[in-house]
């Protein structure tokens, strides 16, 4: 049976550094997904990514047996993303906005309505940072309002009304956009 | 149903693994009321969508040889510990009392670690202020013995473990150690208690030695009665044990080295530095 994020995670803790690299392969691209459609900037992610494991090579001992893995991971995540906007104080810019790649460059391909999916990656990266986190981790990352909850040290309650003001907002963004692009043709 | 509170409820619906006790009551408004529904179709399609679109595929080589390659640089950090190790053993050094808080190591007031963060063996004791051996043994100072004889190679962390169905005072001196370290005096107070077992073990007015114990070092007297009286308090120190128990201790002390129980428990002070010096020549 293949051993759970958990049981290697404690095997890291422990010392058997080598179980490391399962952990990368099964959680690299949820990671890079999660930074990626905060930022749409690939290079800042990929970057994010390493920051990431990095900190959790380095903080390993903060794991502890009652540790869920997940949650763990996403907390090191975002404060890694904090630190860097620290830094740089980079927010994703008009051009990078602009630059979003569409479903006809290649791999990064969405699977139906692929317009109207552009226009609504487009539309999630004109949310502001909470609410659009909110939508990544609910939507994408698939988390559970309680996970999302406890990551935000919020109630559930709250993280459901958000979800909601973050969803109508994201809605009416994606009208006015394509209420432009209909105009503008 | 108000369609303020059908529209409030959209959030939980969208949800897959929803569990809405009020489902029946917000689909039959949906039927009836057309903005409403209106407003739950939009959003669930835009809902919809958002789960369409994928982001580029990512290698991750490039990401994942760099990891490898800082995950071999703190293997060989340790192979050079180890190196160390073997010199400090071998050439049998003394190294001065206290040198090991001077020289990198620190005091974590939360978690209660002595040592290296790097360390090559990590040394984690389960405790019972009330308990016997601990005290007899005198272990707290067999580990700052270790501690001056290995700087830098062992990571100590001690955890609370009151047996509380039969030492009556065990639960009372971890919070009394705890409410210490609210003042940054943890492990001041955690010697003293194993240092005075004669005054506060298995005593009905336990309490107030440990006051007397508190202002013997200093403490904030109101501060510290305030921290001992916390329930919240004793639920940590309580979820402490419980967690232990879950990972199957169920003795004290016991040692756990690099997640490993030492076995037999030492009694003496060479016995368990015959058990670390083993432990650092095979890593």
């Amino acid at each position: 049976m293949e051993p759970t994020d958990q049981e290697l995670m404690l095997a890291v803790r422990n010392g058997d550094l080598e179980k490391f690299g399962s952990l990368f392969d099964r959680h690299h691209q949820s990671l890079f997904n999660y930074f990626y459609r905060l930022s749409a900037d690939a290079a800042s992610s990929e970057d994010l990514v390493q920051d990431v494991f990095l900190r959790m090579l380095k903080y390993r001992r903060s794991f502890r047996h009652d540790s869920q893995f997940r949650a763990w991971m996403y907390q090191i995540a975002r404060t890694a993303r904090i630190d860097r906007f620290k830094r740089r104080r980079e927010e994703p810019t008009s051009e990078q906005v602009s630059s979003l790649r569409s479903p006809q460059d290649g791999p990064d391909q969405c699977l139906e309505d692929a317009e109207q999916s552009v226009l609504l990656q487009k539309a999630l990266l004109q949310l502001s940072e909470d609410k659009r986190e909110i939508l990544i981790l609910a939507r994408f990352q698939q988390m559970k309002y309680s996970e999302i909850a406890s990551l935000m040290g919020v109630e559930t309650g709250a993280v459901k009304v958000r979800v909601h003001r973050a969803i109508v907002e994201l809605r009416d963004i994606a009208l006015s956009m394509a209420g432009e692009r209909t105009n503008a043709m | 149903m108000r369609c303020e509170e059908v529209r409030s409820l959209i959030a939980d619906y969208l949800d897959e693994d929803h569990e809405m006790k009020v489902e029946t009551e917000f689909r039959e408004h949906l039927q009836q009321c057309t903005e409403c529904r209106g407003e739950f179709e939009q959003l669930r399609k835009i809902w919809i969508e958002l789960g369409n679109c994928s982001v580029p595929v990512h290698e991750g080589a490039e990401t994942r040889a760099a990891l490898i390659a800082a995950v071999k640089w703190r293997s060989n950090m340790k192979a050079a510990l180890k190196a160390v190790a073997a010199i400090v053993i071998f050439a049998g050094l003394a190294v001065g009392a206290g040198t090991f808080l001077k020289s990198g190591s620190k005091t974590d007031t939360r978690s209660h670690i002595r040592g290296s963060d790097d360390a090559a063996v990590e040394l984690v004791e389960y405790g019972d202020y009330e308990c016997p051996p601990c005290y007899a043994h005198q272990y707290h100072v067999m580990i700052d013995r270790l501690l001056e004889k290995y700087p830098g190679l062992i990571r100590y962390e001690f955890r609370h473990f009151p047996i509380t169905t039969i030492h009556p005072n065990a639960l009372l001196a971890a919070k009394v150690a705890e409410a210490a370290g609210t003042q940054g005096k943890f492990w001041e107070m955690h010697k003293l208690l194993l240092s005075s077992h004669d005054r506060w073990a298995r005593n009905p007015q336990a309490r107030d030695v440990f006051l007397d114990l508190a202002k013997q070092i200093g403490l904030q007297p109101e501060s510290f009665k305030r921290s001992l009286d916390s329930p919240e308090l004793e639920q940590t120190i309580l979820n402490e044990a419980a967690r232990a128990r879950e990972a199957g201790i169920n003795a004290t002390p016991t040692f756990l080295v690099n997640g490993k129980k030492l076995e037999p428990t030492p009694a003496t002070f060479d016995e368990f530095d015959n058990q670390i010096r083993g432990l650092l020549h095979q890593r």
